[in-house]
């Protein structure tokens, strides 16, 4: 007569993704994107011009951008050219060292540009940071 | 007498949406962030007392740069790539740190054409940059 083996049964361990620490890891980016959002006040489309020349651009300032039609905004509000000038001398009467920031897009006129620039020498303007992308060498 | 014991409920705060609330935020962030271009080339206009002083010999003696439309270049007058900038500028400054350099744009030309250049002019360590406007240039 055959003797028949009893096989042990296998325990089974169910499949199972680890996710115990998932909420940890949640509001560790949480804490990341808070820290470092800044929800900048200037939403205009700009395409700004690469450089490979680049320095730290102070916190503070006004931000002027030129769109690649022409459309002049100040801190988001769309300007006429000939307010430049007072609303620089304006800023310049708190803070003789106040920064400009000029956001302008690499396809804009030279034309523009230069009487921008004559607007916010009329001004009294003098601190101006010209932001740019990242040129990287191919 | 036999009291019935009272069932007590521990007191708890419930923190089971806890990470539904983080993965919400979280996504809101993510979405919302915008990281700010924090670089750029500083530059200074001048004071209108600066323009009195010594214009024509500064002309005379600084490099001029002329930038005209589709990005062409002239360095004191003779045609060049915008990469011949710093080979051509470096020396000179070496020899004399206070040399200025003239950025002459063409009206035609575009912001990024001059940028371009600036981009050079600032690399080559240059301190005395002029950018001068079409009214300066026409008196000239």
């Amino acid at each position: 007569m055959k003797k028949h083996v009893k096989l042990m049964r296998k325990s089974r361990v169910a499949p199972d993704v680890p996710n115990a620490s998932m909420s940890d890891i949640a509001f560790l980016l949480l804490v990341f994107f808070m820290v470092t959002t800044s929800f900048s006040v200037d939403k205009s489309p700009v395409n700004l011009p690469r450089t490979k020349y680049r320095t730290e651009i102070p916190k503070n300032h006004e931000i002027i951008s030129i769109q690649r039609n022409g459309i002049i905004q100040y801190h988001g509000d769309r300007v006429i050219m000939a307010d430049i000038q007072p609303l620089c001398a304006m800023e310049v009467s708190k803070d003789k060292d106040r920064i400009f920031l000029l956001k302008i897009d690499k396809d804009v006129n030279w034309a523009i540009v230069d009487e921008l620039l004559e607007q916010m020498r009329l001004g009294r303007a003098r601190n101006l940071s010209l932001p740019t992308e990242q040129r990287i060498e191919s | 007498m036999k009291f019935k014991r009272t069932t007590r409920v521990t007191p708890d705060v419930p923190n089971a949406s806890m990470s539904d609330i983080a993965f919400l935020l979280l996504i809101f962030f993510m979405v919302t962030t915008a990281f700010a271009a924090r670089k750029g080339i500083d530059f200074r206009l001048p004071k209108d007392s600066d323009e009195q002083q010594n214009q024509e010999d500064v002309i005379v003696k600084a490099i001029t740069i002329v930038v005209q439309p589709s990005g062409r270049i002239l360095i004191d007058t003779i045609p060049k790539n915008p990469s011949d900038i710093q080979p051509y500028i470096k020396p000179r400054i070496a020899a004399d740190p206070n040399k200025p350099v003239i950025i002459q744009v063409d009206e035609n030309a575009t912001y990024g054409d001059m940028m371009a250049v600036m981009d050079e002019v600032k690399a080559s360590e240059v301190r005395n940059i002029a950018l001068p406007s079409r009214e300066e240039m026409k008196s000239w």
